[in-house]
């Protein structure tokens, strides 16, 4: 598939305005900086049950201090370990410096919806991914954006898929004044991306542009599955207007 | 022990009842806040009934109420495998519903909730109501 040839779809792009698109089937390669050198990291793959292994690590808790309500997420021993499994498959981690490993954990899960005013301005119907992925031919880190996912309406089955498993906690330290652990629902949220994924842009699996619901399922990156189809059960943002402060 | 909160009935029985008597104060405060100042409306708001339980009640308590919704709208039959933890918690909600409706009688003239079983008279047509012996 040629630039050209992706340039006519729509949303995908690099941040200077160029056009690009992210391959799956290939290694990524992520360049720390360390001083005045870089250091890359080549990065192969994620199969779906090191990122599930990644999401039960994430420790997500709420408690009750007075009247507010306190949430905390840590997911940064998740990512250290998802990034220790990842790198000990191509020869070990040890001399891989904490800070290295921590800043491959944000590169990993750097997908994101943007809000409204992030967005690039072409009428979509799907969701939009801004995301860090790889090095190309130099060794700058890339940002893409509008990696679009187009998806079918969910049923109120799936709808209430989404929200059960949203809402499993554990309650640990009594009920009253105990601290509330989430599971999450990113398993869910992976199942329902792969029912009801229609297309995507900016995707490719060497070379070719990917289509195809059975296709998609097979090769997108849990993480980006499961960012975009947290965006289907997300609300939309409201039309706010700030007063000017005086 | 960890409490798993799908399955702590008492637990979630006392959720929804918070919830449902926090959403009944909140209705009642939101009409008549057009006569108030914001002061006003942040310190009514501020003297709502407080949740007592550890959040992972109201979440899941939130979803048995919409669940509850989809059920009397009929969108339940779409849905496929309910859970017994799902049985039980619209069990929790009908529970608490019941409660709900018997502390907050409907005035049978307009079908405004009262604030307590005991009112003398409706507090949105003030209709008398009269009581009737055992």
């Amino acid at each position: 598939m040629s630039e050209s040839d992706l340039e006519n779809s729509s949303g995908p792009q690099k941040e200077n305005g160029n056009f690009n698109f992210i391959d799956l089937a290939l290694p990524r390669k992520i360049v720390i900086r360390q001083g005045a050198r870089c250091v890359a990291y080549p990065i192969p793959p994620i199969p779906q049950g090191a990122w599930f292994q990644y999401f039960d690590g994430i420790v997500s808790t709420a408690e009750r201090e007075g009247n507010q309500v306190v949430q905390r997420t840590d997911a940064s021993s998740a990512g250290i370990a998802l990034v220790h499994e990842l790198l000990e498959r191509d020869g070990g981690s040890s001399a891989v410096p904490l800070a290295h490993k921590l800043a491959l954990a944000n590169v990993l899960t750097s997908a994101f919806a943007p809000g409204i005013d992030d967005v690039n301005d072409v009428p979509t119907e799907g969701v939009r991914l801004h995301c860090i992925w790889s090095a190309g031919d130099g060794d700058a880190m890339r940002r893409y954006k509008n990696l679009e996912h187009v998806f079918e309406s969910p049923t109120a089955e799936q709808n209430r898929r989404y929200r059960r498993d949203d809402s499993r906690a554990q309650i640990i330290g009594g009920s009253r004044k105990g601290t509330t652990i989430f599971h999450g629902a990113q398993r869910a949220l992976a199942a329902l991306y792969d029912e009801l994924i229609v297309s995507v842009a900016g995707y490719a699996v060497n070379g070719v542009a990917l289509e195809g619901r059975e296709e998609i399922a097979r090769h997108m990156d849990t993480y980006h599955k499961v960012a975009a189809a947290a965006q289907l059960f997300a609300p939309a943002e409201v039309n706010l207007e700030e007063d000017e402060e005086e | 022990m960890a409490i798993d909160v799908t399955r702590d009935g008492e637990g979630l029985r006392i959720a929804l009842s918070e919830m449902l008597e926090r959403g009944f104060a909140q209705s009642r405060i939101s009409r008549s806040l057009d006569d108030s100042d914001e002061a006003a409306g942040e310190r009514m708001f501020g003297s709502l009934p407080p949740f007592t339980l550890s959040p992972g009640y109201y979440k899941r308590a939130e979803y048995l109420l919409w669940l509850e919704k989809c059920k009397s709208t009929g969108l339940t039959q779409q849905m496929v495998g309910f859970t017994m933890a799902e049985a039980d918690g619209l069990m929790a909600v009908a529970e608490a519903r019941s409660q709900f409706e018997r502390n907050h009688p409907p005035c049978g003239v307009c079908g405004a909730l009262q604030e307590t079983p005991f009112a003398t008279s409706c507090c949105k047509c003030s209709t008398e109501f009269v009581r009737r012996a055992a």
